[in-house]
């Protein structure tokens, strides 16, 4: 046992085949987690990172049946010898959707729920409740109910449940993926707490990279179900580099990829240390840059302006739900034809408000809003349909039909088109997201990626003009992400109007060439995001944080860096001329 | 029908213990069953209404509850007046003939049934949910344990109550997806309409599965079924007040049955 005790988690060569599944979801993974440490796994979807979750937990092989092999030990116990709650008195998993992990109508009752099914007494369990939400910063919320909190603090009431069965190791699988940015914040914050304080063993999965690399300990990152690469954040970096984590489906972290351009260009050699975060960037480069910078500022490309027809028209308007809440109160724009515009801000500022009203789901309470000169009030949401397309962001809110081409066809049906015409427009729909082949597929035995697609298709197919898509990369990898936005930007080429309600800034950076921050219902910022994210503490107010490259960027500002630069290119060129004209 | 949420207060009515309020509304049921003569019933009601108003429920919630379903209750007593002839009837006032058509009669009595039935719905809907929304769902659940009810369903019966709320907004989800995809709820025939519930009835019943997956595996990760020996956190307990009430509650529920067998309180 004595050497064991240095870990927390032992994994040796685990493979794992779901019943009915022909596939190996994890093949030989072996790693170990030593006590006290922050260890991240990355991956795209598909990888086995829920899977491998699973089993440390001991849901897999007790609960979920399948082929198992290789050997797991939490603590020095092997899990496969032992019960799910012997297991989980020293591994809390916490799991993606914090709907699902709530069990009690009140706080207090589900931080209740672990320690009362250990059979502990009431004085215990009313201990364990306090000591738990504190740690979790929720203290004083004991008699809330669970239906009216936030998303960061359901995760976090998530968290206390775990806590409560007195674990010293937490497992959360993607504990983010469902919040806002300020949730997002919170969870985080939340975890690296336990493990900092509290000296909780933390494996985390996520797909937020930049976060990964600034505060993991480690880094796994599992493909195929194994491991291609662990190590600290930097030895990761340097040994699959920008393009090895490309390929196993991660967003490059924006810092080290900088670093990397930078590198090509011949500044800085790879093989010194990546810079990970914003602030050791910004110190190493302004030592880099130094006196006889050139003063000018970099050409950077127009982003496009639109004037001329407009598609939407939005005039004073309000609107109040039934329950009493305000949530726009005199929102005015005009979106112009081809234009592709982000809508951003935190939940609750009226995002989706605003864009329910361009297919009609929602009618003005007050004012009014026109789509190509249509009042919205005087027409049905099945005639807009034909004009406005609306994405949603879950696509399992909508797949009813028993057929890929029957699902896409679904809004065709409805819209009166003839059957050779439906036939031609489904296919054409397949065609452009890449489902071609999969027409007679169930879209349940699809992936969830694909099944976004599917549910993409079905908008598309019906051609309108203007495309709404609420939050097209939350639960994505990169490969997801980038397929759809690059999607988006084609059909914004052929003529389409986009509209993107994200959380997503490097999206929005990347892609739109205009951005509407929505603040308690009210139209903040609108602009070219060249200017817009650039007023950094006007967007921090709202807790909308711009892209790492922008912080950088807008840190060096007195070093005169061009003001307007979005994307890491734009900033490596730059950077390449300041740097270099000091020689 | 009836409202689920807790209204917070401090009535008397939301001191008592759950088990009393449960007895009351036996009590109001019962009474509200035996009796068909309509000034009756509007005692029962004046007494549940001023409950009702002593608690603060909300009652433009429940006009607009009650207002979809007025056609309904002219029904009702249309029916009722017609439905029930005059030998049904002890009293002479009661056997009158308003109206005959095509040898079919309308009596005094039928109607005042029909009012019955109405005033009875009120009755029902008002006490139950004076009762609900008095009473916090704990409290329902230390019932439960009291009885000694399975905990697997005590389980079942919390989580669900907690679902409702998360389950609606995803059905206005799932309706808005498929809105946006041009089906028209609104119109076609009344085949047409149920055809149309499809596409809305897939998505959550997939949705319900994909969510009790999950639940099971939050629920066994949080050692569900590790002890059989579960503290309860609450416990309600009966004071002097639901000594007082229930024995109140018991003396005017045998005047009532007093009254009805010595033949009051029916037409």
């Amino acid at each position: 046992m004595s050497d064991e005790n240095g870990y927390a988690i032992k994994v040796d060569n685990l493979k794992f085949k779901y019943a009915g599944s022909e596939k190996f979801a994890l093949n030989g993974v072996s790693f170990n987690v030593k006590r006290g440490e922050f260890f991240t796994v990355m991956g795209r979807n598909g990888a086995g990172k829920t899977t491998l979750a699973l089993c440390l937990a001991g849901v897999i092989p007790h609960y979920i049946e399948g082929e198992f092999e290789g050997k797991i030990l939490v603590d020095g116990v092997d899990v496969a010898s032992v019960t799910i709650p012997e297991v989980a008195k020293k591994l809390g998993l916490v799991l993606q959707d914090p709907e699902d992990q709530i069990v009690g109508v009140t706080v207090r009752d589900d931080v209740a729920f672990g320690p009362c099914n250990l059979g502990l007494s009431k004085e215990i369990v009313l201990r364990r409740i306090n000591d738990a939400l504190k740690m979790v910063r929720l203290s004083g919320y004991e008699d809330r109910e669970t239906f009216a909190l936030s998303g960061g603090e359901k995760q976090r009431l998530a968290i206390a449940g775990i806590l409560a069965l007195g674990p010293s190791i937490i497992v959360a699988d993607e504990p983010t993926s469902q919040l806002d940015p300020a949730g997002k914040r919170e969870v985080f914050e939340t975890l690296l707490q336990l493990n900092m304080i509290e000296k909780k063993t933390i494996v985390m999965i996520t797909h937020e990279t930049d976060w990964a690399m600034k505060y993991s300990h480690r880094i796994g990152i599992l493909d195929a179900g194994k491991f291609v690469a662990i190590g600290s954040p930097r030895e990761v970096l340097l040994k699959l580099g920008v393009d090895g984590l490309v390929q196993h489906g991660i967003r490059p972290p924006q810092i080290p990829h900088l670093f990397f351009k930078l590198s090509q260009k011949g500044v800085i050699s790879w093989n010194s240390n990546p810079w990970l975060d914003v602030e050791e960037a910004a110190r190493k480069l302004s030592e880099l840059i130094t006196k006889r910078c050139p003063e000018d500022a970099l050409m950077l490309s127009r982003r496009n302006k639109h004037e001329g027809e407009r598609a939407i028209r939005v005039e004073d308007l309000w609107h109040v739900y039934p329950n009493g809440i305000e949530a726009l109160k005199g929102v005015s724009l005009q979106i112009y034809r081809g234009e592709f515009v982000a809508i951003v801000g935190q939940n609750g500022s009226g995002k989706t408000t605003l864009v329910k009203h361009f297919n009609g789901l929602l009618k003005p309470t007050r004012g009014d809003v026109y789509v190509f000169d249509m009042n919205t009030k005087n027409v049905t949401i099945s005639t807009l349909s034909r004009f406005v397309g609306y994405v949603f962001q879950n696509p399992d809110n909508q797949i009813f039909a028993s057929s890929v081409k029957d699902e896409v066809a679904f809004g065709l049906k409805n819209l009166g088109y003839s059957r050779d015409e439906v036939e031609e427009m489904v296919e054409q729909a397949l065609d452009f997201v890449g489902l071609k082949g999969l027409e007679n597929e169930h879209p349940f035995h699809l992936s969830k990626a694909e099944r976004q697609l599917v549910a993409f298709a079905s908008i598309i197919a019906m051609k309108p003009k203007i495309i709404v898509v609420d939050e097209p990369t939350t639960g994505q990898d990169w490969f997801g992400t980038s397929k759809m936005m690059n999607m988006l930007k084609k059909l914004n080429e052929e003529g389409h109007t986009i509209i993107v309600v994200t959380h997503d800034m490097n999206v929005v950076a990347e892609y739109a060439e205009r951005v509407i921050v929505l603040h308690s219902g009210r139209i903040l910022m609108d602009g070219d995001p060249r200017e817009v994210f650039y007023k950094v503490e006007d967007l921090a107010r709202v807790y909308v944080e711009p892209p790492p490259i922008v912080l950088l960027m807008n840190r060096l500002r007195e070093h005169g860096m061009s003001p307007g630069i979005l994307t890491i290119d734009e900033a490596a060129t730059e950077l390449y001329r300041k740097i270099r004209g000091e020689l | 029908m009836v409202f689920l949420e807790y209204l917070p207060g401090n009535s008397i009515f939301h001191r008592l213990d759950v088990r009393t309020k449960v007895c009351w509304l036996a009590a109001v049921l019962i009474l509200s069953f035996i009796f068909n003569d309509p000034l009756f019933m509007l005692a029962i009601m004046g007494s549940v209404v001023f409950i009702a108003l002593r608690i603060g429920l909300p009652f433009s919630r429940l006009r607009s509850m009650f207002q979809p379903l007025v056609p309904v209750m002219i029904c009702i007593v249309l029916f009722t007046g017609f439905g029930f002839q005059q030998d049904y009837f002890v009293r002479d006032t009661s056997r009158r003939v308003l109206l005959e058509i095509l040898g079919l009669q309308i009596t005094v009595g039928g109607v005042m049934i029909g009012v019955t039935f109405l005033v009875r719905l009120i009755i029902i809907v008002v006490s139950t949910s004076i009762v609900t929304l008095t009473t916090r769902f704990e409290d329902f659940i230390a019932l439960m344990k009291k009885l000694h009810f399975p905990y697997a369903l005590i389980l079942a019966v919390s989580i669900s109550f907690r679902f409702i709320p998360i389950l609606m907004k995803e059905l206005e989800t799932v309706m808005d997806a498929q809105q946006a995809r041009g089906l028209d709820l609104e119109k076609g025939s009344f085949l047409q309409k149920i055809k149309k519930r499809i596409p809305l009835m897939i998505p959550m019943l997939v949705g319900g599965i994909r969510h009790s997956e999950n639940i099971a595996i939050a629920i066994l990760v949080r050692g569900f079924g590790a002890s059989n020996n579960r503290a309860s956190l609450y416990d309600i307990k009966m004071s002097r007040v639901d000594y007082t009430a229930l024995a109140l509650i018991l003396i005017i529920m045998l005047i009532g049955v007093y009254i009805r067998f010595t033949g009051l309180g029916i037409l």
